[in-house]
């Protein structure tokens, strides 16, 4: 295995009872990439990072993160998950939601000590949530929502950041400057990211893992309709922008 | 009187811990399945303690046995086949009714207490009553608070909680076993049938002023024990059950903050 990748899958296989999910995956990860995941429906991209993070197990193959087994990598990962699970109307202070990302670091037992209360609030600062700590998350908007969930998943100061399409549903401008953050945070961790915003993946993102049960790693620049198409299984028209908003439209 | 009033109040200590954990994990179906259940374990100690004549029983020891048993069995199916946990609820309500009520037909002497069993006698029960009740509130207590994290973050996201590194199958087991306890607690307040209105309702008034889980656990128990003091004041003159009074006030405060909270989201639309 490469001492300087930081996740490797080699021929994993995987299936959820007898349907299969995943066949044959081989690639590979490294320190400080900012990679997306891309690909149709029910193709295995949220399967692919739960299999990083050890959540699921591969049927065959083998998947070392900072070449060990995922779960023993799992506090140096954090993870967003898709949002569409969460209850927004769960007692719960802003505060709170990010202190869950800080368990299994020390003492859990009881009240939270400093140290985590630090940290948990510097997650905040650096998603732009820092004076709504004290606020229920009933009160957050959509996107806050989401930045919550980022803020939740670094505030371990993990390494890697997996995250599940984290600006589906989202307005542009919102869109926009969520992919700021992430662009900031990939200064400092290794970004995967699960995505169906091609536009961005074909812009900002160097590598794209392309998955529809198996998966083929291509760089961004080379990605065209044709082999969206393949991916998709259907014609895919790509059409090129150029332009960028001004501020008064 | 004086035993009536400190159950009640030792009771609802218990109801807004458990109560807010059970509200937020949304398994108040589950809750209703166990509380049903205890009248197995009440039937069988009932029967042991008259006709085996096992004077060191008390009908509650019998209650906690299963009422423990039937929160292990639900929390498993749950953790292995949810698609089969709504039957497996269903299956454990009425079997455990039914073992209760065959142990207490089988048990000689006046049956009485099959119904303060089902409906509640607070006023009837006795200071070995309170001291367990003491007990059971203690140990639900301690574990409420002291893995507070950890049951927060089971309640709100399993799944990320499981990344974590929380033992999440630990966790629901042990939030089961202290709505087991809880169960058995109020069952001499409210008696079975009603468990499950005061574990939620309070709560349910609660979530109105509260954005916290601790929050809600502290007015829902102070919002319970002044329904249990009301409940008891107003049953006692004109001697009507008092659980059932209880459950009333409960229901009719839920009423009066909801619409109460509904008039006020138009004002401010």
């Amino acid at each position: 295995m490469s001492e300087q990748a930081v996740i490797e899958f080699k021929d994993v296989d995987f299936a959820f009872g007898e349907s299969e999910v995943l066949k044959n995956v081989n690639f590979s990860v490294y320190r400080n990439d900012f990679v997306s995941v891309v690909g149709p429906n029910g193709g295995g991209k949220t399967t692919l990072l739960k299999l990083m993070i050890g959540l699921l197990k591969p049927k065959s193959g083998e998947i070392r993160v900072f070449g060990q087994v995922p779960e023993l990598s799992r506090r140096r990962i954090g993870y967003m998950p898709q949002d569409t699970s969460l209850d927004p109307k769960f007692p719960v202070s802003v505060l709170d939601v990010v202190l869950m990302g800080c368990l299994g670091n020390g003492m859990d037992f009881g009240f939270v000590g400093k140290a985590k209360r630090v940290a948990a609030e510097r997650a905040l600062d650096e998603v732009g949530l820092l004076e709504m700590k004290k606020r229920p998350i009933s009160a957050l908007s959509g996107g806050q929502r989401r930045r919550l969930l980022i803020a939740r998943s670094i505030a371990c100061d993990p390494e890697i950041l997996l995250l599940d399409e984290p600006t589906a549903n989202l307005d542009l401008l919102v869109e926009r400057e969520f992919h700021q953050i992430l662009k900031d945070l990939n200064e400092r961790l290794t970004i995967v990211m699960v995505s169906h915003d091609l536009a961005f993946v074909s812009k900002s993102v160097e590598r794209a893992i392309c998955v529809n049960r198996s998966v083929a790693v291509h760089r961004t620049a080379e990605m065209d309709g044709q082999l969206f198409s393949q991916m998709f299984g259907r014609e895919v028209k790509m059409v090129v922008h150029d332009r960028h908003l001004r501020k008064d439209e | 009187m004086q035993n009536a009033l400190l159950v009640g109040l030792l009771a609802s200590v218990a109801c807004g811990v458990v109560g807010s954990y059970v509200v937020a994990r949304r398994i108040t179906y589950i809750a209703g399945g166990i509380s049903h259940s205890v009248l197995g374990g009440i039937g069988l100690a009932h029967y042991l303690i008259v006709v085996h004549g096992w004077q060191f029983l008390h009908p509650l020891h019998g209650a906690v046995v299963s009422a423990v048993i039937s929160a292990s069995i639900i929390g498993w199916v749950t953790l292995r086949a949810r698609e089969r946990e709504d039957t497996v609820i269903g299956a454990i309500w009425a079997v455990g009714m039914a073992v209760g009520i065959l142990f207490i037909a089988k048990t000689p002497g006046y049956n009485q207490d099959l119904m303060s069993y089902l409906f509640g006698n607070i006023l009837m029960v006795t200071s070995t009553d309170v001291q367990l009740v003491g007990l059971l509130d203690i140990a639900v207590v301690v574990v409420g608070l002291v893995f507070y994290r950890h049951f927060q973050a089971v309640c709100f996201d399993e799944e990320f909680a499981r990344v974590r590194g929380v033992n999440v199958e630990f966790y629901y087991l042990l939030l089961l076993w202290m709505t087991a306890l809880t169960v058995v607690v109020l069952v001499s307040v409210v008696g079975i049938v009603m468990v499950i209105a005061l574990i939620t309702l309070p709560v349910a008034i609660a979530g109105n002023f509260t954005k916290s889980l601790w929050q809600s656990m502290i007015l829902s128990t102070v919002i319970s024990m002044l329904l249990v003091i009301a409940g008891l004041a107003m049953s006692f003159g004109p001697d009507l059950p008092a659980g059932a009074t209880i459950i009333m006030l409960a229901g009719g405060a839920y009423l009066l903050v909801t619409l109460a909270s509904g008039l006020r989201r138009r004002g401010t639309a």
